[in-house]
C-alpha cells in the first residue's frame, strides 16, 4: 500500500513539471510533437528508475562529501545505455531529440528525487518513487504536447486529422508556443489547487470581519449608535469618542 | 583568422537567432529562478558566461584530444562532460573565493546554481554534435575557435534574456494579473511573448553554418562501433578512472590551497537546507541564504522546499528561538475609518492608494491616514488581508508570513511588521500635533502623554507627536490602551482571541486544533 502511495504522489500531487516545476527545459523542447514527448517520458522513466534503485541500492557505500558526483556516474551512465538504445532502434527519435538525450544528465527531476528520495529509502520505494514520478513527468509532456500537436499541426501522433476546416496555429509548435502552453497549464493547475485554497481564505475573512472587535463594523456601528444616543441628547458635545468607549 | 566571418555569424545566431533560452530552450530553471531581480539577473549572466566559455573550452579540448583518438566518444562523452563541468565550475568558485572576494561576492554565489544548469552542459553537447571537435572538418585552431564563440555566444544571449526578463518582471510586480498565474505561469506567458519577438531575428542568418550534417554524423557512429566492446569496456573504464582520478586530486588540490575559512554555521545551516538551490527563498541558492542568515539574521523560514523542519533546524544552529508562536505579522498603523477620519475631497480614480495618493496627497484629510482603497489586500499573496466594511484593511494573522509585500505597497507607509506576541500596538502614524490630528482625524494621536505617565515600565515614549512603544521593555500589561483617550492603543490579544472563539463557535477541542493548524502551513508556504 505504501509503494501505491510513492507511485501515485507524482501523478498528481508532486507532479514534477505543474507542481514542482522541475525539469522545464526537456518539457519545453521536446513538446512539439507528441511522439517526441512520449519517446522522452520513456527515456525519463527508465533513467529515473533505473538511477533510484541503484542509487538507493548502494546508498549507505556513497561517502556523504562526494554523494552527488557519484550520483551524476550512475545518472550519466544510463543516459548513455538509453542514447545507445536509441540511437540502433529508433534513430528517427534519436534525430529528433538530439542533444536533449545527453541532457537528462542535468535534468533537476532526476538528481532530485536521487537526493530526496532514493539516497534515503529501501531499493523497492525508490523504484516506485522512480516509475512515479517518471510517469507523472510523461503525462505532463504529452497534456502539453497534445495542445501544441492538434492546435499547431492540427495532427495526432503525427498523423493528419482528417477533418478540415481549421487553420493550425503554427506559433504553437515553435518556440513562443511551447512557453505559453506550458505557462497556462502551470497556471491551470495552479487555478485548481488555489480554488480549494482561498475557499478557506474566504471562510477565515468572513470570520475576521465579523469579528475584530478592536476595529470591525461591530466597533463602527457602536460609535455611529453613541455619536447618535449624543446628539439626541444634547449636542453640547458634537462626536468623537470619549475615553473607553474606542475599544473592544 | 580568414573565417572571421563564420566566427561572427556563429556568435549573433547564437545571441539572436538560435538563443539558448528562447529558442533553445536551454538552462531554463536559472532563467525562471533568479530573474526576479535585475541585479542578480546580470549577476547569473555573467557567470554563465565565464563558466560556459571555460565548460565549451575544456569540453572541447578533451572530445578532440582525448576521447576522440580512442574512440570513445559515443560512449564516454556524457559522462565526462557532466564530469567535467562539476568539477569545473567547483575549481573555479573555490578560486575565485581565494583570488579575489569582490568577484567572489559579485559572481560566486550564482555558481552552485550552474552546476545544474543545462545550458553548460547543452554548449558542450551541441559542440560535439556540430562536429567541431572532428578533424575531418574543421583544423585544430577553428575548432577550438568556434567552440569558444558558441560557449561565449551562447552565455551573452543567456544574458542578454536574463536581462530582459528580470526588467519585465520587476515591472510587473504588483499588476492586477490573475492570482493563479503568479510566479511560474507568468513568467512562462512573458517568456513566450520574448520569444515571440525573438523570432523576428530568425531570417537573419541562413542556418547552414550550424546545421549538423547528418551523413558525417553517421559516419562518426559507425566509426565509433568498430573497436571491440571488450576494449572499449577496458578503455572507457581506464579513461573514467585516470579522469576521475585527475579531477578528484586536482579539487583536493584546489581546497587545500585556495582553503577560504568559512563561518562553520554557514555550513551547519547548508546542511539543513534541502539544497535545491531553487532561488525561491530570494537568494541566489541555498548557500547565499545562509551567508545572510549569519551575516545579517533574518527570516530563518523561508526555505519552501525545507518547511518548517528546516526552519527550526536553521533556529537551532543561529541560537534564535523558531515556534510557531515566534512569528512576525504585519500589522496596520491607522484607525481611521471612513466614519472618524472624514475625506478632504472625493476620489474617483483607479481604485489603487497608490494612484490616490498622487493627488493633492490623497482623498483623506489626514496626510498620514489609510486611504482604504486596498492596495494591500490585492498584493498580499497569502490572501491574509481583507477590506473592512469601516473601510480599513484588517490583517488576518493566521494566515500573515510577514513578506512585506504589503509594507512597500503602501502609499503611506502603515504597514509594520510585529512579532505576534507584541499584542500592543500603537494604531496611528499621524506626526501632527495635537490639534491638527484632532480636527482631521477623532482617532489619531493627539500626543497627550496618558499613555507615558500610565506605563509602568517606561516603555512607552512620544516622540514627534506620536505614541512608540519600546518592545525590549513593554510587558503587554494593557495600561496604556486603558489610559488612551482616542483608543489608538490596541490590545490585539482581544481581538485574536476572539476570532479563535469564533472560528471554531461549536467544539472547543476542533477550535484549538484549527488555528494551530493554518498557522502550520502559513508558515510552510
Amino acid at each position: 500500500m505504501k509503494l501505491w502511495s510513492e507511485f501515485r504522489k507524482g501523478i498528481l500531487k508532486e507532479n514534477p513539471i505543474f507542481v514542482l516545476v522541475l525539469g522545464m527545459c526537456p518539457s519545453l523542447a521536446v513538446t512539439g510533437s507528441l511522439a517526441n514527448a512520449v519517446g522522452m517520458g520513456a527515456a525519463v522513466i527508465f533513467v529515473l528508475t533505473c538511477s533510484n534503485v541503484i542509487i538507493s541500492a548502494f546508498r549507505k557505500l556513497f561517502p556523504p562529501e562526494i554523494r552527488i558526483p557519484c550520483y551524476i556516474i550512475v545518472v550519466s551512465t544510463f543516459v548513455t545505455v538509453v542514447q545507445k538504445v536509441m540511437q540502433a532502434y529508433t534513430p528517427d527519435l534519436d534525430e529528433s531529440l538530439g542533444i536533449f538525450i545527453p541532457l537528462i544528465v542535468v535534468n533537476c527531476i532526476i538528481l532530485g528525487r536521487a537526493e530526496a528520495f532514493a539516497g534515503k529509502n529501501p531499493v523497492l520505494a525508490s523504484a516506485a518513487d522512480g516509475l512515479g514520478m517518471g510517469l507523472g513527468f510523461t503525462l505532463s509532456l504529452a497534456w502539453v504536447a497534445l495542445f501544441r500537436e492538434v492546435l499547431g499541426n492540427w495532427s495526432v501522433f503525427g498523423k493528419p486529422i482528417t477533418a478540415g476546416g481549421f487553420d493550425p496555429a503554427v506559433i504553437l509548435v515553435m518556440a513562443p508556443g511551447a512557453f505559453l502552453v506550458l505557462g497556462l497549464s502551470i497556471g491551470f493547475f495552479a487555478w485548481l489547487q488555489l480554488r480549494g485554497r482561498e475557499r478557506a481564505a474566504v471562510a477565515a475573512t468572513r470570520f475576521a470581519l465579523a469579528e475584530e472587535p478592536a476595529f470591525g463594523p461591530p466597533l463602527v456601528e457602536q460609535f455611529k449608535r453613541e455619536r447618535a444616543e449624543k446628539e439626541k441628547a444634547a449636542g453640547e458635545q458634537p462626536s468623537g469618542p470619549a475615553a473607553g468607549d474606542s475599544r473592544g | 583568422m580568414d573565417n572571421l566571418v563564420e566566427y561572427l555569424r556563429l556568435f549573433f545566431s547564437v545571441v539572436f537567432v538560435a538563443n539558448f533560452v528562447l529558442a533553445q530552450f536551454l538552462g531554463l530553471c536559472p532563467f525562471l529562478g533568479v530573474s526576479k531581480k535585475q541585479s542578480s539577473a546580470v549577476g547569473m549572466g555573467f557567470a554563465v558566461i565565464f563558466v560556459m566559455a571555460l565548460a565549451a573550452v575544456v569540453c572541447h579540448l578533451l572530445l578532440r584530444h582525448v576521447l576522440l583518438p580512442m574512440g570513445l566518444e559515443g560512449f564516454l562523452q556524457i559522462s565526462v562532460f557532466i564530469l567535467v563541468i562539476a568539477s569545473l565550475v567547483q575549481f573555479v568558485e573555490m578560486v575565485i573565493k581565494k583570488t579575489s572576494p569582490a568577484l567572489y561576492t559579485a559572481l560566486g554565489i550564482y555558481l552552485p546554481l550552474i552546476t545544474t544548469n543545462c545550458a553548460v552542459m547543452g554548449v558542450a553537447a551541441l559542440n560535439a554534435s556540430n562536429g567541431f571537435a572532428d578533424p575531418a572538418k574543421f583544423g585544430a585552431v577553428d575548432g577550438l575557435l568556434r567552440a569558444t564563440v558558441q560557449g561565449v555566444g551562447g552565455g551573452v544571449g543567456f544574458l542578454l534574456g536574463m536581462y530582459l526578463m528580470s526588467a519585465i518582471r520587476e515591472d510587473l510586480d504588483g499588476a492586477p494579473y490573475p492570482k493563479s498565474l503568479k510566479g511560474f505561469p507568468l513568467a512562462f506567458v512573458i517568456t513566450a511573448s520574448m520569444a515571440l519577438a525573438f523570432l523576428g531575428f530568425s531570417g537573419m542568418f541562413s542556418p547552414e553554418g550550424s546545421a549538423p550534417a547528418p551523413a558525417a554524423k553517421a559516419a562518426a557512429a559507425a566509426a565509433a562501433a568498430e573497436p571491440t566492446m571488450a576494449g572499449l569496456a577496458g578503455w572507457g573504464g581506464g579513461v573514467l578512472a585516470v579522469l576521475g582520478a585527475v579531477l578528484g586530486l586536482l579539487l583536493y588540490i584546489a581546497s587545500r590551497v585556495f582553503a577560504v575559512k568559512t563561518d562553520p554555521k554557514v555550513e551547519r545551516i547548508l546542511a539543513a537546507l534541502p539544497g535545491a538551490n531553487c532561488g525561491g527563498c530570494g537568494y541566489a541558492g541555498c548557500a547565499a541564504y545562509a551567508e545572510m542568515l549569519v551575516k545579517t539574521g533574518g527570516d530563518v523560514s523561508l526555505c519552501g522546499p525545507g518547511g518548517a523542519a528546516a526552519a527550526r533546524q536553521i533556529a537551532e544552529v543561529l541560537g534564535v528561538s523558531f515556534d510557531a508562536s515566534d512569528r512576525r505579522v504585519s500589522t496596520l498603523a491607522c484607525r481611521g475609518t471612513c466614519d472618524y477620519a472624514p475625506a478632504k475631497h472625493d476620489y474617483t480614480g483607479v481604485a489603487d492608494c497608490r494612484a490616490a495618493a498622487l493627488i493633492h496627497g490623497g482623498p483623506k484629510a489626514c496626510r498620514f491616514g489609510c486611504l482604504g482603497l486596498g492596495s494591500c489586500a490585492a498584493v498580499c499573496p497569502f490572501g491574509a488581508i481583507a477590506m473592512g466594511a469601516d473601510g480599513l484593511p484588517h490583517v488576518i494573522e493566521e494566515l500573515c508570513t510577514a513578506c512585506g509585500k504589503c509594507v512597500t505597497a503602501c502609499p503611506r507607509d502603515l504597514f509594520r511588521i510585529a512579532g505576534e506576541k507584541q499584542t500592543v500596538r500603537v494604531a496611528c502614524a499621524s506626526h501632527d500635533a495635537g490639534k491638527e490630528t484632532n480636527r482631521v482625524c477623532k482617532t489619531g494621536c493627539i500626543a497627550c502623554r496618558r499613555c507615558e505617565k500610565s506605563c509602568k515600565f517606561e516603555a512607552i515614549k512620544v516622540v514627534d507627536n506620536l505614541a512608540v512603544i519600546d518592545y525590549a521593555k513593554c510587558k503587554n500589561c494593557g495600561a496604556c490602551v486603558k489610559a488612551c483617550p482616542r483608543g489608538i492603543i490596541v490590545n490585539f490579544r482581544a481581538a485574536r482571541k476572539a476570532r479563535r472563539e469564533r472560528l471554531a463557535p461549536k467544539d472547543p477541542a476542533g477550535g484549538a486544533a484549527k488555528p494551530a493548524a493554518k498557522r502550520e502551513e502559513a508558515a510552510v508556504s
